[in-house]
């Protein structure tokens, strides 16, 4: 990088900067409850799906956990982890159709992030 | 956590998570899913690399969430798909990250605004709306202060890639950092 840069890479720092030193009280007070957290294991499984309102009954996700799992271990291994992701939505699509009593919360349906991390779990990066 | 002094690891992740929180926003731009985020991130690390040498976790925490950050790309890029398959339409075609170009950025508030400048707001703005590899190279070289090769590992890329997409990101914000003189 040439000297050129150096103004705008010192106002791409100084941006970022006062965004970090604008977060209020109670974010900074959630980052820390996290921490805790994390330094106590406590963001367990359960945890995810218990403090989510009209949270999927734990034995259906149990049942779309062990699919996503089994999903990796037949599919062929790839580095792209959308194959894998299509056949868990299509599961999910499911389960809402099979059975529609179900107690499924179409807005964490929508949000794929516990299903995901389950499903990528086995594949994804180990840096070391 | 092994021999690790608890008291060590928490002083680290009080000193980054803030930061992190920061990087999580301009991919989600929206303050619970980036808290969500840096929780997955922080129970990661110190579940995978609480034990390994002080010296070392500035790095892997990067790598982490860089990875984080990755997955949660791909994942919007499924969760676009799915969107469009309900009949929502998806602008495929643009370059940057359509997640990136709706509103505001989440964390700026009118007071940060006016402090910030119209200026440093629109290049926080334009920061957000990069495509995402660009964005990681812009945020760990000119912010975090990574050399290329940690660049490289956090973003699984090899070091002429960090390069490239440095270089494109810092032109795209250059040219927003112009019109706002």
């Amino acid at each position: 990088m040439n000297s050129g840069e150096e103004p705008l890479q010192e106002r791409i720092r100084q941006a970022l900067d006062a965004r970090v030193e604008g977060l209020d009280g109670a974010t900074r007070a959630r980052l820390a409850q996290a921490r805790g957290r994390a330094l106590t294991g406590r963001h367990s499984l359960r945890d995810r799906l218990a403090w989510r309102p009209g949270a999927l009954p734990l034995a259906a996700a149990a049942t779309l956990a062990a699919l996503a799992v089994t999903v990796l271990l037949v599919m062929p291994q790839s580095h792209d982890p959308a194959p894998a992701l299509y056949v868990v939505d299509a599961a999910i699509l499911d389960l809402a159709d099979a059975d529609a009593d179900a107690d499924l919360d179409l807005e964490l349906v929508g949000e794929l992030d516990f299903y995901d991390w389950l499903a990528l779990a086995e594949i994804e990066d180990d840096p070391s | 956590m092994g021999r690790t002094d608890p008291s060590q690891i928490d002083r680290f992740l009080a000193g980054v998570e803030r930061r992190a929180l920061v990087t999580a926003e301009l991919w989600t731009r929206d303050r619970e899913e980036a808290l969500d985020l840096v929780q997955d991130v922080m129970t990661a690390f110190v579940s995978r690399y609480a034990a390994r040498p002080e010296a070392e976790w500035g790095p892997l925490f990067q790598r982490v969430l860089h990875n984080r950050l990755t997955d949660w790309h791909r994942r919007e890029k499924v969760r676009r798909r799915w969107r469009q398959w309900l009949g929502r339409p998806v602008d495929e075609d643009d370059e940057a990250d359509p997640v990136q170009q709706a509103a505001d950025p989440a964390g700026i508030t009118p007071e940060l605004a006016v402090a910030l400048g119209a200026s440093m707001e629109a290049l926080l703005a334009a920061l957000g709306a990069l495509p995402a590899r660009q964005r990681q190279a812009v945020v760990l070289r000119i912010w975090e202060g990574c050399d290329v090769a940690a660049t490289a590992a956090a973003m699984g890329c090899s070091d002429g890639s960090v390069k490239t997409h440095l270089s494109r990101g810092l032109a795209k914000l250059r040219e927003v950092l112009e019109e706002h003189r």
